[in-house]
């Protein structure tokens, strides 16, 4: 279908009348490419990129005249991260866009990637194959966890010479593929089977918008539908164990409908040259569904779920001068969601459907001290409100304090300072009246770090420099604290500061050379409480609290009762240093180094003995391009290049994986993605003059 | 009318491909690219690869109503008095855009003089990029390429990126870009513009949608639920777990599973525990048995509760997002 409608799309410009004229920046590219990718598992290196497809077929061709325009641009053509674009216009009244995206997302490539026990790969029923080969990945089929993207769609837009205009779009987005899913197995005990899960997913989406631009206010309506469809029968995913053949399965996606309303607009000629902005959207997001659609024969208070959540988007921005050297902003902005889903009752079990209001207010004032200084203060506000959820805020209130400073004396400089202090309070929702020998105890405890009790410290600070007419640096500083001071349990504090540089130097002969060096550091603390049960020793009466003592069972961490502390820390860095050279009138030489690295750990205080995980997420990025452009003559370049790049994981997760841990059962997910890769590439250009 | 899937497969593909069919034999008139304008040709004796670049854009287009074409001015449309300049090659009475001594509102006043009606710049006067003096000509170049060199990891893509425009001075996001789990923006196939609008917007971040998660489930719509289970967090914001740029922990998580779940989850059983190197494929330390523990191994907490956004399943197998 797709070379079919390529091969037409081609003719088309050719065979069009008058489409002979060009504008600059108009190519046709033809070429080739070669790898040798060596590797036990390469998606990590096609995570986003085709470098399997050969050939290498891209271009643009604009024509234009007095009254119209159209530019088709094709990237990658053929390849599955192909782009396709025709734009076009009638001067003032009409203008298009028609496109094609496609993505690749390439997770794990069998058979020493993805492999599995099961037949039917790809659906919705995963039978075990004959013989049950449940033990043995050698015997297991292999396939690609990998998802592909196809995004079609355009717009038209009609202004006819008036401040008037109406704009219709649409798309429709097609993923289809297979990711790794996760279930609890019905193979015994706490094990796990991973399945490939098939994903074939469409997404339609329209909209129709109208508005009236005028130079002192603009006002504008949308309207815009979408409809996400799980193509999969029944919604649902079924297989058999690999270690019994028992049946089991897993809900999938819903279908879902989302209708969007928004009405917006300026005004612009209000007192102290001030703008009034402000923007009104409702939408209603709904669904039906089986409340048992497993077919567990659960009691349950009503056969049906209705889906039914409407969100309430306001806000007004008022922006003005009242004074030469002062600007202020205020601003309100309300979100609301207020979910009227049904609530089901499994026995005991009662769903909860979140609803919440938020509101927002900040002034913010900038005064100008003098030419080069100017200082900013911040004050924001927010009050959030949510419905009861057991042991979750249902009342939060968060105050912040910014204050920034921007000095140009220096004329090629600019620095910018940047700090603000957050506090949060929260009003948690807890049972104390439960005992401290009942598990669901242990909850008063813990402050989920998005609705916590906070205080909040960020320092920003930025250079801007250019040095010379040919020459700039960049430095950007960051620092981030957050303190969760009366979390009992989870996280207590996190920390984060990064120091950043780019600078680039055009010599007198044309040479640009382009550096940057990042450095990250991360650090998160938390503390827990080791539960060795869903019921107390006779030791420990009151083990669900943390003041509850500790008993520590010398052969197994896991029936122990203890306290905690984890340190997650990690070290980021990467550096990267380019060039371009032209050599001679006819040559630019390009070439640049890339090298990332990141190195995480995490370290334990325990009453017992604890082993540090070492390597977790540790990475080693780094990739060498060089490359050559000849202009054989002024429409015709000749390039050729050679990239090469190598990519390490070391991560306790996966080294020594196995697939068939215990009574668990793997598919190789993210497994073995080091790779080392040569790419090699050649093309020649025409160039539209 | 519901299409089948078989239908709805590649529909829009069908449909575009006809509207192009459509569309290009209906523009018979394009032969006629613009001949050099006299207003601009004295100036391309000496800015040949200037003013080829301006008569590649639309500026050039004597047809579009307001363009410096259209205006009849031609350089000076833009850059003001030019005569002196003509003369004398003096430059003390031209506007220069790309001049970073100009001030920032100096510089796109002269912009914003035609492009103010605009909706696209409905809420600049809100924008983080007015408030901090960025000029319009510090992102949109006018006239040709920039002055650096690309550094980055090979692109199958061809064009330019518009992400190299913004990571000129957002530091930390072209880091953030550069790390292994991230959106597909260095490779082209998603812009910066796809979520952010850096003309402004009435939120913080300058998103293009009025809150956080309704940006995520535009593109994420199997996501959107409702479910009969959902996961409080996710209802409220995507970034509560999730980086939106790019990170070291995989898809895109602000930090490792367990780390990242046993943050906010404590109980009688397995999410309390400890799970150092013991849990791993591998012995830590002589006479150490390796634990292989599902909870630490592959893909942790993910081994089990996939539906980790919501779930529909019935009972605690919902609550618990395992089904």
């Amino acid at each position: 279908m797709n070379k079919k409608i390529l091969a037409i799309l081609i003719a088309q410009v050719f065979l069009a009348p008058g489409m002979a004229a060009a504008a600059e920046g108009d190519f046709f590219e033809i070429g080739g490419r070669s790898s040798d990718e060596t590797s036990l598992n390469a998606a990590k290196l096609y995570e986003y990129r085709d470098l399997d497809a050969n050939g290498i077929f891209r271009g643009q061709f604009t024509g234009r005249s007095d009254d119209y325009s159209v530019r088709l641009r094709g990237d990658n053509v053929g390849a599955e991260d192909q782009f396709l674009e025709m734009v076009g216009e009638k001067y003032n009244f009409l203008d298009y866009r028609i496109f094609n995206n496609k993505i690749i997302h390439n997770l794990s490539f069998g058979p020493t990637g993805g492999r599995a026990p099961w037949a039917g790969i790809g659906g919705g029923n995963l039978v075990l194959a004959v013989p049950t080969p449940g033990n043995n990945p050698a015997l297991w089929a292999p396939f690609e966890h990998s998802l592909q993207r196809d995004n079609w769609g355009g717009h038209v837009e009609v202004s006819p010479d008036s401040p008037f205009y109406i704009r219709f779009s649409a798309n429709e987005l097609n993923t289809d593929g297979i990711r790794p899913q996760g279930f609890r197995s019905n193979g015994g005990g706490f094990s796990a089977t991973e399945l490939p899960g098939p994903v074939d997913w469409t997404t339609r989406n329209w909209s129709v918008e109208t508005g009236w631009e005028a130079t002192d206010y603009v006002v504008s309506a949308n309207f815009t539908q979408s409809r996400y469809y799980n193509n999969l029968f029944n919604k649902q995913i079924n297989w058999r164990e690999a270690t019994n053949n028992a049946a089991n399965s897993a809900t999938q996606q819903p279908d879902n409908v989302y209708n969007q309303f928004f009405l917006n607009g300026v005004y612009r000629k209000l007192p102290w040259n001030g703008a009034l902005m402000g923007k009104f959207t409702y939408a209603n997001l709904e669904n039906e569904q089986n409340t048992d659609p497993l077919g567990s024969g659960l009691a349950r208070s009503t056969p049906v779920f209705s889906g039914d959540v409407d969100y309430t988007d306001a806000s007004l921005a008022y922006s003005a001068m009242p004074a030469d050297n002062l600007d202020l902003r205020a601003y309100y902005y309300y979100h609301d969601r207020d979910n009227q889903s049904t609530v089901v009752a499994y026995g005991a079990f009662l769903t909860e459907a979140l609803s919440y209001t938020k509101h927002n207010a900040g002034l913010e004032l900038g005064y100008r001290l003098s030419r080069a200084n100017k200082i900013t203060g911040t004050y924001d506000y927010v009050y959030v409100t949510r419905s009861p959820i057991t042991f979750y805020a249902d009342e939060t209130t968060d105050n912040k304090l910014q204050l920034e400073w921007r000095n140009t004396s220096l004329d090629n400089v600019t620095a910018r300072f940047k700090y603000w202090y957050l506090w949060r309070s929260s009003d948690f929702i807890q049972n104390f009246t439960l005992p401290a020998n009942n598990q669901e105890f242990i909850r008063n405890y813990i402050g989920s770090y998005d609705v916590a009790d906070l205080d909040q410290n960020v320092a920003k600070f930025t250079v801007d420099w250019a040095v010379l007419d040919n020459a700039a640096l960049g430095l950007e500083l960051q620092y981030k604290k957050n303190d969760y001071d009366d979390t009992v349990i989870g996280r207590t504090d996190d920390e984060r500061y990064g120091v950043h540089l780019f600078g680039n130097y055009v010599f007198g002969n044309g040479i640009k050379l382009t550096a940057f060096g990042d450095y990250e550091n991360t650090k998160y603390d938390s503390f827990h409480r080791n539960m060795g049960g869903g019921s107390c020793p006779a030791a420990l009466p009151n083990c669900f609290s943390p003041y509850g003592g500790t008993l520590i069972n010398p052969a197994s961490v896991t029936s122990s009762w203890f306290n905690w502390n984890g340190e997650v820390k990690g070290d980021n860095w990467g550096i990267g240093f380019g060039f371009d050279a032209p050599i001679g009138e006819r040559l630019l030489l390009t070439g640049s180094f890339l090298m990332e690295q990141s190195d995480s750990e995490v370290n334990f205080t325990a009453p017992v003995v604890s082993y540090p995980i070492n390597d977790w997420d540790d990475y080693t990025k780094y990739a060498f391009n060089l490359k050559g452009v000849y202009a054989v003559s002024k429409e015709f370049d000749v390039t050729a290049g050679w990239t090469y790049e190598d990519y390490k994981l070391r991560d306790l997760a996966f080294d020594g994986y196995s697939y068939v841990p215990a009574s668990n059962r793997l598919t190789g997910a993210y497994l073995y993605p080091d790779y080392h890769v040569n790419v090699l590439y050649a093309t020649l250009k025409y160039k539209f003059q | 009318m519901k299409l089948s899937k078989s239908a709805r497969s590649g529909f829009f593909a069908r449909v575009c491909a006809a509207a192009v069919f459509l569309l290009v034999p209906l523009s018979p008139s394009l032969a006629q690219q613009p001949a050099q304008q006299a207003e601009w040709a004295p100036c391309a004796q000496c800015h040949e690869g200037i003013v080829k670049h301006f008569e590649g854009n639309k500026h050039s287009v004597k047809g579009v109503k307001g363009t410096p074409a259209s205006l009849g001015g031609g350089c000076g449309a833009c850059h003001g008095d030019i005569s002196d300049h003509l003369k004398t090659g003096s430059t003390d009475k031209l506007v220069r855009l790309a001049d970073k001594k100009t001030p920032a509102d100096q510089r796109s006043s002269t912009c914003l003089g035609c492009h103010s009606s605009g909706r696209h710049l409905t809420y600049w006067d809100m924008s983080k990029h007015k408030k901090n003096e960025v000029a319009c000509s510090d992102c949109h170049n006018v006239h040709g390429k920039s002055n650096r060199a690309e550094v980055a990891y090979y692109r199958t893509t061809g064009f330019e990126l518009e992400q190299e425009a913004c990571e000129v001075c957002h530091l930390q996001v072209r880091n953030q870009f550069n790390k292994i789990s991230h959106h597909p923006v260095p490779e082209g196939k998603m812009k910066c513009s796809d979520c952010h609008n850096p003309h402004g917007t009435l939120n913080h971040a300058m998103i293009k949608a009025d809150s956080v998660n309704q940006l995520c489930l535009t593109c994420h719509a199997d996501k959107r639920g409702p479910f009969i289970w959902e996961h409080p967090p996710v209802e409220q914001n995507c970034l509560n777990c999730h980086q939106s740029h790019g990170g070291v922990a995989n898809k895109l998580l602000t930090e490792r599973m367990p780390n990242l779940c046993e943050d906010c989850h404590d109980w009688g059983t397995h999410p309390s525990r400890l799970y150092d190197a013991r849990g791993g494929w591998f012995s830590p330390a002589p006479g150490v048995p390796a634990g292989n523990d599902n909870r630490l191994i592959s893909r942790s907490c993910g081994n089990c509760h996939s539906n980790i956004h919501g779930s529909n399943a019935a009972g605690t197998a919902g609550k618990r997002f395992i089904k």
